[in-house]
C-alpha cells in the first residue's frame, strides 16, 4: 500500500505531530490469539441455530436462493405489470359475427311478438329521421301509411271510446 | 493482488469458506479491532462490535462480488457497527464523552495525562470526523482509500480532516490554559 507520506506532514501540529504513532491502548492477554475461535463458534452457533430451524423456514431460504438470479424477478414483474394492466383496462365484449341478429329476424320476432309491444313503441317522434329496422323513411314516404291507417279507423267505435 | 485474489474464491466456495473466513480474521483482526476500538474506547464494546462486524461480513459473503478489497469492505463494515454502537450507547446515556472519561480509571489504558487529554479532544468531535481523522492519524490511510471506505469525495474528507485538527488544536489549547 503505497502512501502519500506529505499528506499528513504538513497537517499535524504540536501535540498530534508529538504523540503520532502512539498507542496507550491495550488488550487482555492473548487476546488476538483468541479471538479468531471466538468468532468462528459465535458463527457456528448462529448456523447450527439456523440448521435447526423448523422445515418452513428451511423451505423459505432454499426459494431465496432458487428465486436468486436477477430474470427470474424481471421476468415476474413484467407479469405482473401485464396483469395490473389488463385487469385495468379490460377489453369489450365482442359478439362473435355468427351470433349477430339480422334485420330479418327482428322483424320476423316482432311480428310474432306483436302483442308484447306497448302501442306507443311505434309512434313515429321524429319522420324526418325515422329508422326502423335499418330503413330510413322520410316524411313524403309515411303519409301514405298515415291515410291507409285512417282509412281503416272505424269512426264510430272511436267516438263511443272516447 | 493474487493472495486476496486466491482468499476471494475461497471464500465464495462452500467447502472451503469455514478455513477462508478463519484466514480472513487472522488477517485482518487487529487492523480491524485497532480501528474500532480507538472509536469506542473500551475493549469490551470493542470485542462486541470486532465480532459483530466479522458476523455480518461472514452473514454477507454471498453478496461480495470483489468490487472492492477485502479490508475495505471489512473497514466499510466495522465503521458502520461502531457508529451503531455509539449512537446505541448514546441513548443509554453511555456516549463516547462519558467513555473518554471512563480512560483514566481503564485497566486497558495506560496514556499519561496528554495521551488523555488527546482523547477526551477527539471525544468532542462528530462521528463522521472522528471517524476520518482516525483513519488519517491513526491507520495511515490515504484521502483515496478513506474515499473508498466511507463513499465520500476525498475533497470532502479533506475538509473533515482539516476542522477534526482545528478542533483538537483549539481543545488542547483551552485545556491547557
Amino acid at each position: 500500500m503505497k502512501k502519500l507520506k506529505h499528506e499528513e506532514d504538513e497537517t499535524f501540529p504540536g501535540v498530534l505531530k508529538e504523540r503520532k504513532g502512539s498507542n496507550p491502548f491495550k488488550v487482555p492477554h492473548n487476546y488476538f490469539e483468541e479471538l479468531p475461535d471466538q468468532i468462528m463458534s459465535h458463527i457456528n452457533r448462529e448456523n447450527t441455530v439456523v440448521g435447526d430451524s423448523p422445515r418452513w423456514i428451511d423451505l423459505i431460504e432454499r426459494w431465496k436462493t432458487w428465486l436468486n438470479p436477477r430474470p427470474v424477478w424481471i421476468l415476474v414483474a413484467i407479469l405482473l405489470a401485464a396483469g395490473i394492466f389488463l385487469f385495468r383496462n379490460p377489453q369489450p365484449v365482442i359478439m362473435p359475427v355468427g351470433n349477430a341478429i339480422t334485420s330479418v329476424e327482428i322483424a320476423e320476432y316482432v311480428r310474432h311478438h306483436i302483442d308484447d309491444f306497448e302501442e306507443s313503441d311505434f309512434y313515429i317522434n321524429d319522420p324526418e329521421s325515422l329508422d326502423i329496422l335499418g330503413e330510413t323513411f322520410q316524411s313524403g314516404d309515411v303519409d301514405p301509411i298515415l291515410k291507409d291507417l285512417m282509412d281503416q279507423v272505424d269512426i264510430e267505435t272511436l267516438q263511443r271510446i272516447l | 493482488m493474487p493472495h486476496e485474489k486466491n482468499l476471494i474464491d475461497r471464500l465464495q466456495t462452500r467447502s472451503s469458506r469455514e478455513q477462508a473466513f478463519r484466514d480472513l480474521v487472522l488477517l485482518y483482526q487487529e487492523r480491524i479491532y485497532w480501528h474500532v476500538r480507538r472509536f469506542v474506547l473500551d475493549h469490551e464494546d470493542a470485542n462486541d462490535v470486532v465480532q459483530n462486524t466479522f458476523i455480518k461480513a461472514y452473514k454477507g459473503l454471498e453478496g461480495f462480488k470483489g468490487d472492492s478489497k477485502l479490508y475495505t469492505w471489512l473497514y466499510r463494515i466495522a465503521s458502520n457497527e461502531s457508529i451503531t454502537y455509539i449512537n446505541k450507547a448514546k441513548r443509554s446515556l453511555k456516549g463516547d464523552i462519558e467513555a473518554a472519561e471512563r480512560l483514566e480509571a481503564d485497566t486497558y489504558f495506560d496514556g499519561d495525562a496528554v495521551e488523555l487529554m488527546l482523547q477526551r479532544a477527539l471525544a468532542q468531535l462528530p462521528e463522521k470526523q472522528r471517524l476520518v481523522f482516525n483513519m488519517k492519524y491513526y491507520d495511515d490511510m490515504t484521502y483515496q482509500e478513506i474515499s473508498n471506505i466511507l463513499d465520500t469525495s476525498v475533497g470532502a474528507l479533506k475538509a473533515s480532516f482539516h476542522h477534526a485538527v482545528k478542533k483538537i488544536e483549539s481543545y488542547l489549547k483551552n485545556v491547557r490554559v
